[in-house]
């Protein structure tokens, strides 16, 4: 009588329990790191806006201040996006019949607001404060990318919790002065650990890391 | 341990034997787990929506998006108004709180006033204007209302019926409607109008006055079946008042005394020094009694022998009381309740003025009520006009009449012609009516209303209508003239800049519209217009109408029948609140009892007749008949059934219908309060009562848990939490294996709760709901155990279970510097932070439960359901967008509203603005302030102070987990005399 398996079934059994042993290992692991690819996080994905905002003519040839269109980064946890009114603002003056602007100032007539598609996005449970960064000294580029160069927007940084915690663990790395909060193209004059830990003693910054920091 | 806690204990032994009786077999339960565990995996397999952002048209300059505005308005009940403060989120209005400038308020809110953003976004409310149920418009009964026979004949045959109300705009406008058609006939009903006050004011000073209490200025106060410290229009100012004539700096404070005399345990009489219990109808003896024994005979004349008669079992602690009061003349007070009759009202007032309190303690002044005092109140004259046939066009504004008349007068409203009915729900009322129409919501509406000292406050709209509704001044300025009618904008505006008031200065150069627009600015700032609230009256007392009274007074015949007692409820007040799942949830403050209500019955009343808790009893009084789930609850009188109003609700609000007993179908005209010759019999069937604490005895493990004593204690041995240095040292930190973490030096926030001051009144468990977005999880949540409260009030009994001692003590999240839950978490989803805050991080927590298990104080929560997603996207705008909202499957528990501490950290360090220190939800809407929160580093902060002090003392602290909540044991004031 011939033997039911041959040989090499041994092999292939060892194999296969190895591989459902690794696959328990692997499963989680490969769903981990799935969860932080730029694909997963949505990060370098411009998103298609219902205006075509091209930030390289507002922020970078018009050096306009990010502040004048997203004030509540100064005061509020938003940033906020400007109202239909803040573009009216110049957009009543010039490029006021431009077809692209079409959507904006039907708008303003109706007084319909503009639907945005959201880049940047954190989980429901984190806390996210704008003011108390641009207060301390961290700069809209160290989150946001050099968004003077975007055509379209998109998220720069993967705001994954670890991204926060590299900064918040050493703020000295990332500080900038206040005046250049905005600056998109600021770079630090001497070593930046030795600049960020003047700031950070200056602006009273602080190592923030306990959960309820973000977590409420 | 006291004598007969033995019983209670017994009790509770059974109860826990009881939950043994587990409906899933074991293996049942691991072939469920072995599933759950399969595809828990999946819960995580979902990717966040892609989301939009959507900025204003025209951003309101006011505006910032993400920083919260606070308006100021104010809320009525039962026409009495209380100054609020409303948070609003870019328009969405998300939490009440106290208005500090407001006189009934003092910066407290109650559990009502709180409660009220949920009732804001109930789904269930009225949404259409209805004819016989068809689908009508505005225009349409605008048209029908304003036609009829009556236009014909100066309004003979119009009636209108009003929920009482203070209002100096409605006030106007029923002037208007009395001058255009002057046959018109107004009445006003809710159950909680004070008209036995009136009443007896009326035989006192023979006019309707309404007293103003002032306890700042009362060493000693007696309360006849009053409930003053949680109910009725000033209670949150007299709580205040009385926790500042009680709280103990040092030792030798003075401290003020409080006896209570009442049928049914209540908040007040928690609080009390001594309580005794009796029938509401006794009440009046031992009243006369007390009159006649701090000398009021020699006014009024000898108690007639009866009166005197029924009174004799309590000599002793009448003669107490009255030489406690003498000694304290001109510095006591005496307060009635307003179930009491008039008789008893007058009596009181007759003991303060031979006391010299009237003036002092109690000031006599016209009520702020429209019409107080007249028989426009008594909804009998209405209910006598339908049966007549002489109503033709009835109009009900925001009062359900028809649920909440007695029971022997009806109202037959389908004998009017037509009729019309302003409410909030398609209720009982609006089933009866030809009309209905939405009434708006108070925080939607544009009014007035008038604290009890006359105060007025404006109403103004945190929101559009989210349903349409229409306010009662809408309604009554249809009737009051001709068409365009004036909007409630217009109405309250004119009002207010018609009357300028005195606080003129630099703009005294001004024109006058430019003054009159200052007024309007200022009263819709502050919360308060410039109006000077109504003076105090200088009433003389009439002691012969009195005597004649007390003559006329004959004590009930006792014959052996029950008595039947009907409070307003703790939670849904007269009915109005029976859809409010906050409200239904929350416990009633003396028996824990959630979602119903039930026919309270003393100990010994329940053994006469066999009865134990849970059972369904019939409860039979003349010709009416109810059947209601029996409570055994200490401290009841015994021969007294207590069922309160509001439940049993037959509307169209869907968490209403269904719930309790129904009492007014059992109250009649000559019992509206209280009355006799009850019978009660079991029923043989028997319900489950959710009720939320069954553990209700301290075990003998007073110290430990809910440390208590008397003020000559407290005086007399300087306290063993305070030993001296060598037994500090003896009795040093149980040895710990745990390092000490680094401490922040910046803050580290603690919290002391004052247990003298607590009155157990639950203000702070609403408040805890509203800011942290607890869950509610219904009746049958209750019964399985999983109430979701992150701030609870346990109460204790001691003594005597018949009359026992209630302590309160709320009890959150200590967080203990060494938590016993954070050592058992396997996935570290409960840490510590910095500045000694337990920290919950609900998006690690895996909800092993293990923390909960571990806790000693039982104060984590466990979500079993994702209960948020039953919500419609109506109820879900109560959400505070500053605190996540919870999923299944983790766990959750007091934050020290965490969200708060942040906010002001990072406020601190953007704004140079001078911020008020951080409160929690709980101390800001405390009425006695019993609640204090701060920061332990900062020897100045009152917690410092506080957690320094003598009577400080830590729950379970031999178990070393150092809480940061500290506890003020509980000083009582008792009467030597009476010891």
């Amino acid at each position: 009588m011939t033997a039911l398996f041959r040989p090499s079934a041994n092999s292939l059994y060892w194999i296969a329990i190895g591989a459902v042993a690794a696959s328990v290992i692997a499963g989680p692991a490969a769903l981990i790191a799935w969860a932080r690819t730029p694909y997963a996080t949505g990060e370098q994905q411009p998103a298609e806006q219902p205006v075509k905002f091209d930030h390289r003519h507002h922020a970078r040839d018009d050096g306009i201040d990010c502040l004048y269109c997203h004030g509540g980064a100064a005061s509020s946890a938003y940033a906020g996006v400007p109202s239909t009114a803040r573009c009216m603002g110049c957009h009543a003056q010039i490029w006021a019949d431009s077809p692209e602007l079409a959507r904006v100032r039907e708008s303003a007539f109706t007084g319909k607001p503009i639907h945005w598609r959201r880049v940047n996005r954190l989980p429901d449970f984190v806390f996210f404060d704008h003011s108390v960064h641009v207060h301390k000294g961290v700069g809209c580029v160290s989150c946001h990318g050099r968004v003077d160069q975007m055509s379209q927007v998109f998220a720069a940084e993967s705001l994954t919790m670890r991204f926060c915690l590299d900064c918040h663990r050493a703020p000295e790395r990332h500080l900038r002065p206040l005046e250049a909060v905005t600056d998109m193209a600021w770079r630090p004059d001497r070593p930046q650990e030795e600049l960020g830990r003047e700031l950070a003693a200056q602006l009273h910054v602080r190592s923030v890391t306990d959960c309820t920091g973000c977590h409420r | 341990m006291k004598p007969g806690t033995d019983e209670l204990r017994r009790a509770e032994l059974a109860i826990a034997l009881d939950e043994t009786r587990d409906p899933i077999a074991r293996r049942e339960l691991l072939k469920l787990m072995g599933a759950a565990l399969g595809l828990a995996g999946l819960s995580a397999c979902t990717r966040a929506p892609a989301g939009e952002v959507v900025p204003y048209v025209v951003q309101p300059p006011e505006v910032t998006p993400g920083r919260p505005r606070f308006y100021a308005t104010a809320l009525a009940l039962d026409g009495y108004a209380t100054g609020v403060l409303v948070e609003s989120h870019e328009g969405r209005p998300t939490k009440v709180e106290g208005n500090p400038d407001h006189p009934a308020s003092l910066g407290a809110a109650g559990v009502y006033e709180q409660a009220a953003i949920l009732s804001l976004y109930d789904p269930t409310r009225a949404r259409a204007t209805k004819r016989s149920g068809v689908v009508t418009s505005w225009e349409a009964v605008v048209r029908d209302l304003t036609r009829g026979p009556w236009t014909e004949s100066a309004g003979r045959g119009l009636h209108v019926l009003l929920e009482p109300t203070s209002s100096p705009a409605v006030a106007d406008l029923l002037t208007k409607i009395g001058e255009r058609w002057p046959a018109a006939t107004i009445h006003f009903h809710a159950p909680g109008t004070p008209v036995n006050v009136w009443e007896g004011a009326r035989i006192a000073f023979g006019r309707p006055l309404e007293p103003r209490f002032d306890l700042t200025a009362a060493d000693v106060v007696v309360a006849l079946d009053s409930d003053f410290l949680a109910s009725g229009p000033a209670s949150l100012r007299l709580a205040r008042q009385f926790a500042d004539g009680r709280r103990l700096v040092s030792k030798n404070d003075p401290m003020n005394r409080l006896y209570v005399v009442e049928p049914l345990p209540t908040v007040t009489g928690a609080t009390a020094d001594h309580r005794l219990r009796m029938r509401a109808r006794d009440v009046q003896a031992f009243a006369a009694a007390l009159l006649d024994a701090v000398g009021g005979r020699d006014f009024t004349g000898p108690l007639p022998a009866p009166l005197r008669a029924a009174a004799n079992g309590h000599a002793r602690f009448v003669r107490a009381v009255a030489d406690d009061l003498v000694a304290h003349a001109g510095r006591s007070l005496v307060l009635a309740g307003a179930g009491q009759p008039p008789v008893v009202h007058a009596m009181a007032h007759a003991i303060n003025a031979v006391l010299g309190n009237t003036g002092k303690t109690a000031k006599m002044a016209p009520s702020p009520i429209v019409s107080a005092g007249d028989p426009s109140h008594d909804l009998s004259r209405l209910a006598d006009a339908l049966d007549r046939g002489e109503v033709d066009t009835l109009a009900i504004v925001g009062t359900n009449a028809v649920y909440t008349a007695p029971a022997d007068r009806p109202l037959a409203i389908g004998r009017a012609r037509q009729s019309f009915y302003l409410g909030a729900y398609e209720d009982e009322t609006a089933r009866a009516c030809t009309f209905t129409m939405a009434q708006a919501h108070p925080l939607e509406s544009w009014g007035d209303a008038r604290a009890f000292d006359g105060t007025v406050s404006i109403i103004q709209p945190l929101i559009e209508p989210l349903f349409g509704g229409r306010t009662s001044l809408d309604l009554l300025a249809v009737l009051a003239g001709p068409a365009p009618h004036a909007t409630s904008y217009d109405l309250v505006r004119a009002r207010v800049r018609g009357t300028p008031g005195s606080a003129e200065s630099a703009e005294s150069a001004a024109s006058p519209d430019a003054k009159a627009e200052a007024a309007w600015r200022r009263a819709l700032m502050r919360g308060v217009t410039d109006d000077p609230p109504i003076e105090v009256a200088d009433a003389a007392i009439a002691w012969r109408s009195i005597g004649e009274a007390v003559e006329r007074a004959r004590p009930a015949a006792a014959n052996g029948d029950l008595e039947i007692v009907f409070p307003l409820d703790a939670r849904v007040h007269d009915g109005r609140f029976t859809n409010n799942a906050w409200l239904l949830e929350l416990p009633d403050p003396i028996s824990k009892l959630t979602w119903t209500n039930a026919a309270t019955i003393a100990p010994d009343t329940a053994t006469q007749y066999g009865i134990a808790s849970g059972d369904e009893v019939e409860l039979r009084a003349g010709a009416h008949t109810v059947r209601a789930a029996a409570l055994v609850v200490p401290g009841q009188a015994d021969g007294v059934v207590g069922l309160s109003l509001g439940w049993g609700r037959e509307g169209a609000e869907e968490l209403a219908r269904r719930a309790g007993t129904n009492a007014y179908a059992l109250r009649t005209s000559s019992s509206l309060h209280a009355g006799g010759g009850l019978a009660l019999r079991g029923t043989g069937a028997h319900h489950e009562m959710p009720i939320t604490q069954r553990q209700r005895t301290l075990e003998g493990r007073d110290d430990e848990v809910l440390r208590h004593g008397t003020l000559a204690e407290l005086r007399a041995h300087p306290r063993e939490s305070a030993p001296s240095e060598s037994a500090k040292k003896k009795k040093k930190r149980p040895l710990s294996l745990y390092d000490v973490r680094p401490h922040s030096t910046e803050h580290q926030w603690a919290m002391t709760i004052d247990l003298t001051a607590c009155t157990g009144c639950s203000a702070c468990v609403i408040a805890c709901q509203a800011e942290n977005n607890v869950p509610t999880v219904g009746r049958s949540g209750v019964l399985m155990g999983r109430a979701m409260h992150w701030l609870r009030i346990d109460s204790y009994f001691s003594g005597d279970p018949r009359s026992p001692e209630v302590f309160p003590q709320p009890m959150l999240c200590q967080h203990c510097e060494k938590a016993p839950c954070e050592y058992v978490c396997p996935v570290n989803a409960t840490v510590h932070s910095s500045d000694g805050l337990n920290e919950m991080v609900y998006n690690r927590c895996v909800g092993t439960r293990f923390c909960s298990n571990n806790c000693p104080y039982k104060v984590r929560r466990f979500n079993w359901f994702d209960y948020h997603r039953r919500e419609t996207a109506t109820e879900q705008l109560v959400h505070n967008p500053d605190v996540t909202v919870r999923e299944r499957g983790v766990m959750e528990k007091c934050t020290f509203c965490v969200q708060r501490i942040r906010e002001d950290e990072i406020r601190s360090r953007t704004d140079k603005a001078a911020r008020p220190p951080v409160r929690t939800a709980c101390q800001q809407a405390c009425p006695t302030r019993a609640i204090v929160f701060g920061d332990k580093l900062d020897a100045s902060s009152e917690v410092a102070r506080l957690q320094a002090s003598d009577r400080a003392y830590a729950v379970l602290d031999e178990l070393g987990t150092v809480p940061r909540v500290r506890y003020l044991n509980r000083v009582k004031n008792p009467n030597p005399e009476l010891a």
